[in-house]
């Protein structure tokens, strides 16, 4: 028996080897075409150099220099960064008590409100940046409304190109992105702990700060990241939506793989935007763990 | 047992214990969820420092009830009353009540002792004397260890305690407990049941126990109120309900099984439908059905001569049950007699029962319950 027993646990234990490698293939395939060989390859990319119009192939540092010391992009970052930041907090401020709502308020509606929030994701991104170019432009929604009220007499040009609109524009996009993960949190506290909390002698309001905040802390902190690191990166609305000075990083490494052809310098600044999104995730995986 | 809880004496020097509960007084209360009546037009009291029960099976109020003294739910009609204070509009948590959950409710984001100390932390008693009390509560329901874990690791009976010290650190005037021992195992629940009462009876808190279970009613209230569609059935001490159902409602909830139609009174007695002429002990006034307890049935002489208060029948089924044996009887008029007979008296017998066989059962004039159709005992 123990012959048997033995050969046959060995030619198992490979058989097991093998379908292990099968499970875990396809997604380590998948991780190596599609995440480490591009990222690999800017990362390459960004210690090399742009020779007119070839790319000359000696290592420097010369692209990370130039970003630090140039006070053009310095600033284009910082566009990024308080875009971002201005969109994640406003989205919150939005996601938080719609996701609130739809876990406690609404009974009755609450698949449609669900779907409503979902819907626009379904949706193309240009074709919803577009639709607020149309809503704040010169003869817009906003605009003639002002006129019809009496409140302006000729179009006002102060909604568009200018921070207000991306921000107003993304918070729009990643409300969704906000307050799902929030609402999937809230879904999970129960009643019965609202319940107990008031029990035990905390008013509403306290309840709030204490357990149902709390708790959901996991999903603000989900939502937040999607938020932070999307417009972070995000180029349409500084496109479409932004004045001169609103331009973002993700406008400049884009012209950078264009028309000013200089690869190297693109992909120094895109490892720049993934540096940042990164410690951004970090802080984030902190929060939450605690 | 791995965690005792420590209640049989109050310790000296421990002032809390000797804390008194509140009384509750409910009048005409009413509650109905769009067209589903819950509670209807209840009224009655309970005495401070009681064990009270609801018992009742689901959807018959008892839940909807405690929330009202709770606070999660006010009343359409009618008022609930603390210890002589109207309640109406009070919300839960400036009532002097503390509740403990079916779910327990937990708050898995805080350690065991953070979940104990939490209702002390609102009401803003100073640090040092939080730490006491808490650690005492823990003491006491034997889980002082596991002060810093995190409720998701606790066992079910562990995290029941953790609910009922999270409650009783406050020392309520009353204490709402809703199917508390609903997720234990049989074991747990009879070991819970007891020291429930025990920590009830030491801290002297006036305990609203609500419960499904008739057994776990009887086991440890000092007054069971049965109900059923928003109404109190009977409300009595245990003995009173067990041994004198005033329903059939309340007769059946509490484990009577057998209802034989009546025919006519006769004196002194009723004669059934079956043909059979019963004594009965208490009896007064028109009787529709007599009910009897499975073990308070006696298995008779066959002879029919000397038979006094028996009925025939054909046996249609024995039953094992362990500490008895369940015998199902046909009577003549094809209504059935459940009889639990200890296995010693069937061994007893010359030869044994087999199914098909006639068998004659005496049923006790004082076992013998007697109700009328406008649904009151006489």
């Amino acid at each position: 028996m123990t012959d048997t027993a033995l050969s046959g646990s060995s030619s198992g234990q490979k058989r097991r080897k093998l379908g292990g490698l099968l499970l875990i293939g396809p997604p380590l395939l998948y991780l190596l075409v599609f995440l480490v060989i591009p990222y690999g390859e800017i990362v390459v990319y960004s210690f090399w150099k742009a020779d007119l119009y070839a790319i000359a192939r000696d290592f420097n540092l010369g692209n990370y220099a130039r970003i630090i010391e140039n006070p053009l992009y310095r600033q284009v970052i910082w566009n990024s960064l308080s875009t971002a930041g201005l969109v994640t907090v406003f989205s919150l401020l939005v996601g938080y008590p719609l996701a609130f709502y739809l876990a406690f308020v609404a009974t009755r509606h609450r698949q449609l409100l669900y779907f409503l929030i979902v819907i626009p994701l379904l949706t193309s991104f240009l074709l919803r940046a577009y639709t607020w170019k149309i809503i704040l432009g010169r003869s817009g929604l906003v605009n003639s409304t002002l006129q019809a009220l009496g409140l302006t007499d000729a179009p006002v040009d102060i909604f568009l190109y200018n921070q207000f609109s991306v921000v107003l524009t993304l918070v729009y996009i990643f409300v969704p992105f906000v307050t799902l993960p929030i609402y999937a949190s809230l879904e999970k506290l129960s009643r019965d702990q609202l319940e107990a909390s008031l029990d035990l002698g905390a008013r509403p309001l306290t309840t709030f700060l204490r357990i149902i905040l709390p708790l959901s802390t996991p999903g603000i902190v989900a939502g937040c990241t999607f938020a932070f690191a999307l417009s972070f990166g995000d180029f349409v609305a500084p496109t479409l939506l932004g004045g001169p000075n609103q331009i973002m990083i993700a406008n400049v490494i884009i012209s950078q793989f264009g028309t000013a052809f200089d690869w190297p310098f693109g992909s120094a600044l895109a490892i720049v935007v993934l540096l940042i999104v990164l410690g951004v995730v970090t802080i984030g995986s902190r929060i939450e763990r605690r | 047992m791995a965690f005792q809880i420590k209640t049989l004496s109050p310790r000296p020097g421990a002032g809390e214990d000797l804390h008194r509960g509140g009384a509750v007084r409910l009048e005409r209360v009413t509650k109905t969820f769009g067209d589903f009546t819950a509670v209807d037009d209840l009224s009655f009291d309970i005495e401070a420092g009681e064990f009270l029960t609801l018992l009742g099976s689901s959807g018959c109020g008892k839940t909807t009830t405690l929330r009202m003294i709770g606070g999660f739910e006010l009343p359409d009609s009618g008022q609930v009353i603390l210890d002589g204070e109207r309640q109406h509009g009070t919300p839960p948590y400036r009532r002097p009540v503390n509740t403990v959950f079916q779910s327990y409710a937990l708050f898995p984001h805080m350690s065991v002792a953070a979940n104990v100390a939490y209702g002390l932390t609102l009401r803003k008693v100073k640090r040092p004397e939080i730490k006491r009390r808490v650690n005492a509560m823990l003491d006491r329901v034997g889980l002082l260890d596991k002060a810093d874990h995190r409720p998701d690791n606790l066992s079910g009976g562990q995290r029941q305690r953790v609910a009922l010290a999270r409650a009783l650190v406050n020392e309520p005037r009353v204490l709402l407990l809703d199917e508390p021992l609903g997720a234990l195992d049989a074991k747990l629940r009879r070991e819970m049941q007891l020291e429930l009462k025990q920590i009830q009876t030491s801290l002297g808190i006036t305990f609203v126990y609500v419960t499904h279970d008739q057994e776990e009613a009887l086991v440890m209230s000092d007054r069971i109120a049965v109900m059923n569609s928003g109404r109190i059935q009977q409300l009595g001490t245990p003995s009173d309900i067990f041994e004198k159902p005033r329903n059939r409602f309340v007769a059946e909830f509490i484990g009577t099984e057998n209802f034989l139609s009546v025919a006519e009174g006769v004196p002194g007695g009723v004669r059934l439908a079956e043909g059979s002429a019963l004594q009965v002990a208490h009896e007064a006034g028109k009787v529709d059905t007599v009910a009897i307890r499975p073990q308070n049935i006696r298995l008779a002489d066959p002879d029919p001569s000397d038979a006094t208060n028996t009925v025939a029948g054909h046996l249609q089924d024995i039953v094992y049950v362990g500490t008895s044996t369940r015998l199902i009887v046909q009577l003549q008029n094809d209504e059935t007699l459940t009889a639990d007979i200890a296995p010693r008296l069937l061994a007893e017998r010359p030869e044994p029962l087999k199914v098909g066989a006639a068998v004659r059962l005496e049923l006790p004039p004082e076992a013998l319950l007697c109700f009328s159709n406008d649904g009151q005992t006489t």
